[in-house]
């Protein structure tokens, strides 16, 4: 298990040793390729998790200035790229519980509080081969991105990892320090519930 | 191939995790099994759907760039003058009575605080189960089972606090895993980890409170000896 994880962690997950080592040496243009390489990523991962855009922005910086900020502690036994899914899965896990004690009382956002009539979400289209793609309504995608909301915490960080990232279950074992049957069974349940959504859905459709 | 040995393997069908072998029998029924085609149908539309990415709004990239970059500047020297000037102002806008409640208000609030640190500090270790499960001597006959002896540590709150305050924050359980040696003076060195934690300041914690806790062995072997032993931390905060 042990050579597992590091071979996954030298091999798969190798990426960009040289601007890890322009970050420790205070590089600020290797900050802000950073910043561009990986804002997206972290901001879709945690827009999947929070399921709200204000909150989903604000963990976005949360992420890169602690990335910043403990760039020396960072040691390499994961590669960049892990180490920002963890942090911001962190910080989405903690906003969570917040979120719900808060009974979701709305607290304006920092950094929407002055983008007053921009989309505040600009669309992708996703990379996965998908014939589908373009044959779901606005109003299907809705239900099951709510469902998705609505899933366990963990079931949502394990099927972003996978449907949006594209990590293999190694790798998200690895991420989330749980075992590989672990991850399966994970995917698994949130699968099933989204699809439950769908076919409800249809039902309601055809009614 | 039935329809039930298929949907055993679904979705490790639809995460194209599956082996030659397992792939071709998937393929073979699903081009003859209509009802499996519609099921992979539905399932590709959820994954299609959950695979929506997005990207940061321009406007929020460049002020979140500016952002950063003044924050990752931003010296202690400055941190404290801002904290001044934000007091100096709350201060000059408040009324003079309100100046005067608040002065004799803030001790009082700092001693009460205190005295409530002082009686919630103590955390139980054993709370986090920070927990030396197994010692292992290393032995070359691999059929003889492992000689297992627990290892007392001299618990130092000081040094294991860091443990506890590494931990609380995370909200996450956490375990990590490690090898160490003990040496003839009970001090242990780290080997190896073999399963990382989520979060490297727990790691670091663990670390600083192996390197400088006082360890005894509770039977004799020679020594040095290396140990096998694992550390499991779990907090259990809320249910996520
Ligand atoms: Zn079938």
């Amino acid at each position: 298990m042990a050579e597992l994880t590091r071979t996954i962690a030298s091999e798969a997950f190798a990426d960009r040793d040289e601007l890890v080592v322009r970050l420790k040496e205070g590089d600020e243009s290797a900050f802000d390729e950073v910043f561009q390489l990986y804002k997206d990523m972290v901001y879709t991962l945690a827009l999947k998790l929070l399921a709200d855009k204000g909150e989903s922005m604000d963990v976005t910086q949360e992420v890169f200035l602690t990335l910043f900020r403990k760039i020396h502690s960072f040691r390499g036994e994961c590669s960049l790229k892990t180490w920002l899914y963890r942090v911001a899965i962190n910080q989405a896990a903690n906003r969570n519980r917040w979120w719900k004690r808060h009974l979701q009382s709305r607290t304006v956002s920092l950094s929407i509080s002055n983008e007053p009539d921009r989309p505040a979400v600009r669309e992708l289209p996703s990379n996965q081969p998908s014939p589908l793609r373009d044959c779901y309504s606005a109003e299907l995608r809705k239900a099951l991105e709510k469902t998705l909301s609505e899933l366990p915490f963990e079931q949502r960080v394990t099927i972003t990892l996978r449907d949006v990232e594209g990590l293999a279950y190694e790798e998200i074992a690895e991420v989330t320090s749980t075992s590989i049957g672990t991850v399966k069974s994970r995917i698994a349940r949130a699968r099933i519930r989204l699809r439950d959504q769908l076919q409800k859905f249809k039902g309601g459709e055809e009614l | 191939m039935r329809c039930e040995s298929f949907h055993q393997n679904l979705h490790e069908f639809l995460d194209l995790q599956l082996d030659a072998q397992a792939l071709s029998r998937a393929e073979n029924h699903l081009e003859a099994c209509p009802k499996c085609q519609d099921l992979v149908g539905e399932f590709r539309l959820v994954q299609s759907i959950v695979a929506r990415r997005v990207v940061l709004p321009d406007g929020i990239t460049a002020r979140m760039s500016v952002e950063l970059k003044r924050n990752r500047r931003r010296s202690w020297r400055d941190r404290f003058l801002d904290l001044w000037d934000r007091i100096r102002t709350s201060v000059r806008d408040m009324e003079p009575i309100s100046v005067w409640t608040k002065a004799t208000a803030m001790p009082v609030t700092c001693l009460i605080f205190f005295l409530l640190l002082q009686h919630f500090a103590p955390v139980q270790i054993e709370s986090l189960a920070f927990l030396i499960v197994s010692a292992e001597r290393q032995t070359s006959e691999i059929s003889s089972p492992p000689l297992m002896f627990s290892i007392q540590v001299e618990q130092n709150r000081s040094e294991l606090n860091g443990i506890i305050n590494a931990a609380r924050k995370l909200p996450y359980e956490d375990s990590l895993t490690l090898v160490a040696e003990i040496d003839p003076d009970g001090r242990a060195e780290i080997g190896d980890v073999l399963e990382y934690p989520k979060s490297y300041d727990l790691l670091n914690a663990v670390q600083v409170a192996l390197s400088t806790s006082q360890f005894k062995r509770t039977s004799e072997v020679a020594s040095p000896v290396v140990i096998f032993s694992l550390q499991k931390i779990d907090v259990y905060e809320d249910s996520l």
